[in-house]
């Protein structure tokens, strides 16, 4: 899986960056019906290489729709069958009411930073 | 205040993003928040990704939409010649959060839109669709604020 994904149309784009055996996506752009596919593709190569705790920071996350979350869920069931998950940091207000108007908060861990986020697989 | 705009896209998800574009500028001026504008967006992007996905059933198709908005409300009209959609499979989502709890696929977008608009319904009564969605969002009164 490369590094960096080059936006598209959608102007979405992904860069990846381990730390240890986390994983953290950096999410840039916006995520829609149209621009999920990239973002299960980039959590399913994880999965194939069975690196399975993986942070999604949105800071520069600048829209969401139900399809993106939609992918959330389904991978961090499969992630947390392999003992261990998806969790999501930096939200943005605009992000965040998103995740809130759908509860997804009640599923998926949120943490304020990348940093805590990543600590938080190892505590 | 009262303006209208008409736009027509084929059934590609990549419009998603342009017809999102075009309800940010027109409520620009609106007395909606923030807040409230960044949800509608999300309700109409949501209604309009459902027409996308399942109204031509893999092939092309065009959509049309008509944005209104005047001192009342905003409305969004999505009309498609796809296939049939019932109004009854339009369904309450009410227990969405044990609905994703169960790790269930799908009606979260239906459930964002009733959420988050003041009304939502279909019509097959016009003589150039087969579908038209309809979302209406009250205009919150200067000072004031809808539901």
């Amino acid at each position: 899986m490369p590094g960096r994904q080059p936006p598209t149309m959608s102007d979405f784009a992904i860069e990846r960056a381990e730390q240890g055996d986390v994983d953290v996506l950096r999410l840039a752009g916006q995520l829609d019906a149209h621009s999920f596919p990239q973002l299960q593709e980039a959590l399913e190569g994880l999965g194939v290489s069975n690196r399975a705790r993986v942070v999604l920071d949105c800071e520069s996350l600048e829209y969401i729709s139900s399809a993106g979350l939609g992918v959330l869920k389904k991978m961090s069931r499969e992630f947390r069958e392999k003992e261990g998950d998806i969790r999501l940091a930096s939200l943005t207000p605009k992000i965040k009411n998103v995740v809130d108007l759908l509860g997804f908060s009640q599923v998926i861990r949120v943490f304020p930073g990348s940093e805590e986020a990543v600590r938080s697989f190892t505590e | 205040m009262s303006q209208e705009r008409l736009l027509t896209i084929s059934n590609q998800s990549k419009n998603l993003s342009e017809v999102r574009q075009v309800v940010a500028e027109m409520l620009e001026p609106s007395t909606f928040d923030r807040k409230q504008t960044n949800e509608i967006i999300l309700a109409v992007d949501e209604g309009l990704a459902n027409v996308v996905e399942h109204a031509y059933q893999g092939g092309l198709g065009e959509i049309k939409l008509i944005f209104g908005l005047d001192d009342d409300s905003f409305r969004v009209h999505v009309r498609d010649n796809g296939i049939l959609f019932e109004p009854s499979e339009l369904r309450d989502a009410v227990d969405i959060h044990a609905h994703i709890k169960k790790g269930l696929k799908g009606g979260l977008g239906l459930f964002l839109m009733k959420r988050i608009m003041d009304d939502v319904y279909y019509t097959h009564d016009g003589p150039d669709y087969v579908n038209e969605l309809v979302m209406v969002k009250k205009v919150p009164a200067v000072g004031g604020e809808t539901s």
